[in-house]
């Protein structure tokens, strides 16, 4: 079951592109990486999922529905934006309470069981706590009402290491345990590698790469980038499916071919080293490399 | 080593698969007798939320294990010990911990340095597997080599 369709959408503010036909899909309790350069419009997609932006054209269903204002439906969504505000002069305590009186379901103890575990005093006026600890207080929030789907934008960019790991459990514990559905934004590639089941990666306003992160891993190889090689590649590489990225002495190859991942001795890429290539360059297709030499 | 609850580090620097890295803790903790048959691995929920590692990944390690015979899911239960890795011999094992550690301290004393000693102890081992014919014979399932 998909917990979000995105369809060919597309949004330009005033001059500028953000949106150019975007399209890809998200399982129900996965927890999947929206990944690009600044300005790659990672938060006008997110925003649109939330319902807080309308696209010029194409189709989104997030949890069943198209976004709304509809409290039924936005009680089944989480949102926590870039830069959260919370009011200063309140507490975590007070906030809950207040949650409490807004939200069913709204899970109190597992609240501030979190703030325990991530030694937020809840006692405190938020205005009192660290950049950090105020944007992990938004997201933890967002997560006792228990929504189906949560849209996160850099809900990891402020914190330390440790908080860092530590929230990404939180995230990845309730997407267990509740078949919650996560979409969050993020630059910190390294720490998706491990955590995300799922990467859509963005460039330019475009899906560059939408897939498992076990099958990006999978298929992407390094290649020394030598005569021999590239003879090989243009002999065995399928040319609908599989993909290079010629770098100077490397290669960055996709495919599923395992004979040519022997033959040329290529290595696994890493999840970050993929990412870089594909923002920073296009593919050459393996038909577009045999016709040009 | 003292006997308690396993806790799963998983570095991303290796190269190895996630996944692979929960399965050979888990089997050198067996090796060493950290573990025994019988002994409850931790939840996938526990492991998610200590490592932040995806549940997909633990779930596939866990699927590991029980594919090569070592730990059953129980219902109710969790995921239970049920037989060794081959080859282990945990008590075995410890007589020559010690036997390694009196050589290895004595080559340290005539001024040998780490890095050569660990080049020559990976080497024996290899070539004497080689030699042996061994190697295809524990050959993960998976078909990662050099674990």
């Amino acid at each position: 079951m998909k917990a979000i369709k995105v369809e060919a959408v597309t949004k330009t503010y005033r001059q500028n592109k953000a949106l150019a036909s975007v399209t890809f899909e998200i399982h129900k309790g996965a927890v999947a990486a929206l990944v690009g350069e600044n300005g790659a419009g990672k938060s006008t997609l997110l925003h649109i999922l939330a319902g807080l932006v309308r696209p010029d054209s194409g189709v989104t269903e997030v949890s069943g529905s198209a976004p709304t204002q509809d409290w039924k439906w936005l009680s089944r969504i989480g949102f926590v934006d870039q830069d959260a505000s919370l009011q200063g002069g309140m507490t975590l305590n007070r906030y809950s309470k207040m949650g409490k009186d807004l939200n069913t379901p709204w899970n109190e103890d597992l609240l501030l069981a979190r703030c325990d575990q991530l030694k937020i005093p809840s006692g405190r006026p938020i205005k009192q706590l660290s950049g950090g600890q105020r944007h992990v207080v938004a997201v933890l929030l967002a997560l006792a009402k228990e929504p189906e789907v949560m849209l996160l934008d850099e809900p990891l960019a402020s914190l330390d290491p440790i908080s860092r790991r530590t929230l990404l459990g939180i995230l990845l514990s309730q997407a267990y345990d509740k078949s919650t559905t996560i979409l969050l934004s993020s630059h910190l590639v390294s720490d998706l590698e491990r955590s995300c089941d799922y990467l859509v990666l963005l460039s330019g306003g475009s899906v560059v790469l939408s897939k498992p992160t076990d099958e990006i891993l999978g298929t992407h190889y390094w290649i020394t980038n030598s005569d021999k090689n590239l003879e090989l590649i243009r002999q065995m590489c399928d040319a609908e499916t599989d993909y290079m990225i010629e770098l100077d002495s490397q290669i960055l190859l996709s495919t599923t071919n395992h004979e040519i991942v022997n033959l040329t001795g290529a290595k696994p890429a890493g999840l970050e080293e993929i990412v870089i290539a594909r923002m920073s360059s296009s593919p050459i297709f393996t038909k577009q490399a045999q016709t040009e030499r | 080593m003292a006997k308690g609850k396993l806790n799963y580090s998983i570095d991303r620097s290796t190269g190895v698969p996630p996944f692979l890295q929960i399965v050979e803790q888990v089997k050198d903790s067996l090796h060493t007798g950290r573990l025994e048959i019988g002994d409850h691995l931790p939840s996938v929920s526990e492991v998610v939320k200590m490592t932040a590692v995806n549940a997909n990944t633990v779930m596939k390690a866990y699927r590991e294990l029980e594919y090569a015979g070592i730990a059953q899911p129980i219902q109710g239960v969790g995921t239970v010990v049920t037989s060794l890795p081959m080859g282990a011999n945990p008590q075995l094992l410890e007589i020559y911990q010690s036997r390694f550690e009196a050589l290895i301290t004595q080559a340290r004393q005539d001024g040998l340095d780490w890095e050569p000693l660990q080049h020559l102890t990976g080497n024996i081992i290899r070539e004497m597997k080689l030699m042996e014919g061994a190697g295809e014979s524990d050959k993960g399932r998976s078909g990662y080599k050099d674990l």
